[in-house]
């Protein structure tokens, strides 16, 4: 398994919604790390689950919605902290 | 004023008589009574009835979501008399100013939230509506307001179209009558209940969230999508008894882990519509909601919201799906062949639908309702739906088995897959299928498009989409080809291309 930097978690997410950011006129580096990806229309719930599915596989990870609060399911910062966390360099 | 006991608006107005201190609505942090939601309501019919003194046209549009201006525009619009057209204001606006050219509506009703939304689907056309802002609309007497007839429209909804264009489907209170008086009998909802509002407004089935509630003094509960990350939370928050979704939403949660044993304690009655219920999902539910009755409802919006319903547990789940039971209120169900020949028990065919839950006709559109409209001997004219079912024996419940034609759900929404294509060839200038896709990680359908364009720009491509179709049609994935395979019809081999996403 890769090491798991919270910087490479965030590179995942937005390479994972890279068409869809495209399309809505954004570059990644646009991106700051309070963007929420269900209130700016990037990802809908279905994607939600999308995502945490694809995170789960590629970090090796397995997401604890009781210590996750929702808000921070889907701004990129704080769920790129929390993957790292479940799964940080060590 | 006086309204008949029988349209939408009536049973709001007499429920609101009755219960005037109690809650109507909660959105957005926001709670309205039942006497504050019908003083809005009234001022938006008094302001619709000002500007078009001689009665106007038959219907409204109402441009917005869930806020307390758009459910009291919908609310004004029926006290007018009219039939109300709901907008998305997510939508592309190209397809909203389709929608508002084919309904005619003369006046458009929104809450100013929306207003940049309104706007756009109302530039360029030749004979835009009027524009009437929910707020901010002084409370006063009213003019004398027009009574609807049972056949006048209650509703007017529109839905994919398998040619490229999406159908309209013209509900009147009578239809809205028939579905109502059935779904109380059987639910007997009261005013200590609290329901859940998840469906889009442009979904027929925010019919039940609303008018089921309001028409026994209920309260309507729409919780935001960040709320419904966190279910569990919101149900006990804001003290919900009724659950009402699709079961992609439930799906979801599941995969949330938000599915554990009484999780929702609160609830005693929990519905689910709009695709196939798989009856794993069904049983964590169930337990989910160990207090509450579960059932699996079906119908399509040309019979008005449900009209055949499932108890949970079912006698059988052969397939892994719970049935789709039996019809309740007036609708009568057959299960005939392309003859329309009746075909014997256990057999599968098509499922047709009778009684005066379903609608006359297509709007615009004589061709579709020749199509689906037809008269059965015997039984009368009624609705072919396009649905696959069967019934183990004579009185056992319909087992719903798939689709005749290339129609797909999406987070319950109909999407005709020819309707998709059309815009991606069209926008792509190149050959594509769309196929739908039911295993997405999320264990839910979406739809999934191959293009016969190597060096196509994919961007650009979702960007154009987006102009013209709603999120839940475009593609979640498109795949680039050198070519589309053929089957031996020379007609696109769709089974060639499911059988490419199954290896991935």
């Amino acid at each position: 398994m890769e090491p798991t930097s919270a910087q490479t978690v965030r590179e995942a997410i937005l390479d994972r919604v890279a068409e869809e950011l495209a399309a809505k006129g954004l570059t990644p580096s646009d991106v700051p790390d309070s963007f929420d990806l269900l209130l700016e229309g990037v990802i809908d719930s279905f994607g939600v689950v999308e995502m945490i599915m694809m995170l789960e596989e590629r970090f090796g990870m397995a997401f604890d919605f009781d210590e996750l609060p929702a808000d921070d399911l889907t701004r990129i910062g704080a769920l790129s902290e929390y993957v790292e966390s479940k799964n940080g360099p060590t | 004023m006086r309204i008949k006991s029988t349209t939408l608006a009536s049973g709001f107005v007499a429920a609101a008589e009755r219960f005037p201190n109690r809650p109507a609505l909660a959105v957005a942090g926001e709670e309205l009574t039942y006497a504050e939601l019908l003083a809005r309501a009234r001022a938006i019919a008094t302001r619709l009835a000002e500007n078009e003194p001689d009665g106007g046209r038959l219907l409204t549009a109402v441009v917005g979501a869930r806020s307390s201006g758009t459910f009291a525009g919908i609310l004004g619009v029926l006290l007018r008399g009219h039939g109300y057209v709901p907008i998305n204001p997510r939508y592309p606006s190209a397809r909203n100013r389709e929608i508002l050219e084919r309904s005619r509506c003369r006046a458009l009703v929104v809450d100013s939230e929306f207003a940049t939304a309104a706007n756009s689907a109302i530039e360029g056309l030749m004979d835009p509506p009027l524009l009437v802002q929910t707020d901010d609309i002084p409370q006063r007497s009213l003019v004398d307001l027009a009574e609807p007839g049972m056949n006048d429209p209650a509703y007017l909804l529109f839905t994919s179209g398998s040619t490229g264009r999406p159908k309209g489907v013209l509900v009147t209170h009578a239809n809205a009558r028939a579905f109502l008086s059935a779904v109380e009998e059987r639910y007997d909802v009261d005013e200590t209940d609290r329901l859940s509002q998840l469906f889009d407004l442009t979904f027929d089935l925010s019919v039940f969230d609303m008018f089921v509630a309001w028409e026994r003094g209920a309260c309507v509960c729409c919780p935001s999508e960040r709320q419904l990350l966190e279910p569990s939370r919101y149900v006990r928050d804001s003290r919900l008894t009724v659950w009402f979704s699709v079961p992609s939403a439930a799906m979801i949660m599941r995969r949330l882990g938000a599915l554990k044993p009484n999780a929702f304690p609160e609830l005693r009655l929990s519905l689910f519509c709009g695709e196939a219920l798989p009856a794993d999902l069904a049983a964590a539910w169930s337990k989910a909601a160990p207090n509450s009755v579960l059932e699996n409802l079906y119908g399509p919006t040309e019979a008005t919201v449900a009209c055949t319903a499932q108890s949970w547990p079912p006698p059988q789940a052969a397939n892994g799906l719970v049935p789709i039971g039996r019809p309740f209120g007036q609708t009568v169900t057959r299960i005939v062949d392309d003859a329309l020949e009746e075909v014997p028990s256990g057999e599968q065919g098509q499922l047709f639908l009778a009684g005066p839950q379903v609608v006359a006709r297509y709007l615009d559109d004589g061709d579709a309702t020749e199509q689906a409209f037809v008269t059965l001997p015997g039984v009368g004219r009624g609705y072919l739906t396009g649905d696959r079912v069967r019934q183990a024996k004579e009185d056992a419940p319909l087992e719903y088995l798939g689709r005749l034609d290339s129609q797909v759900k999406v987070l319950g929404h109909r999407v005709e897959l020819g309707e998709v294509e059309a815009a991606l060839r069209e926008e792509a200038r190149a050959d594509a299928v769309a196929v739908g896709w039911p295993r997405t990680p999320s264990g839910a359908g979406g739809i999934v498009a191959f293009v016969a364009d190597t060096l196509l720009d994919r961007v650009r491509l979702r960007q154009s989409l987006s102009a013209r179709l709603p999120d839940y049609m475009i593609p979640r994935e498109v795949h680039l080809v050198s070519a589309l395979p053929l089957n031996a019809n020379g007609k696109h081999d769709r089974n060639a291309l499911v059988a490419l996403l199954e290896a991935d």
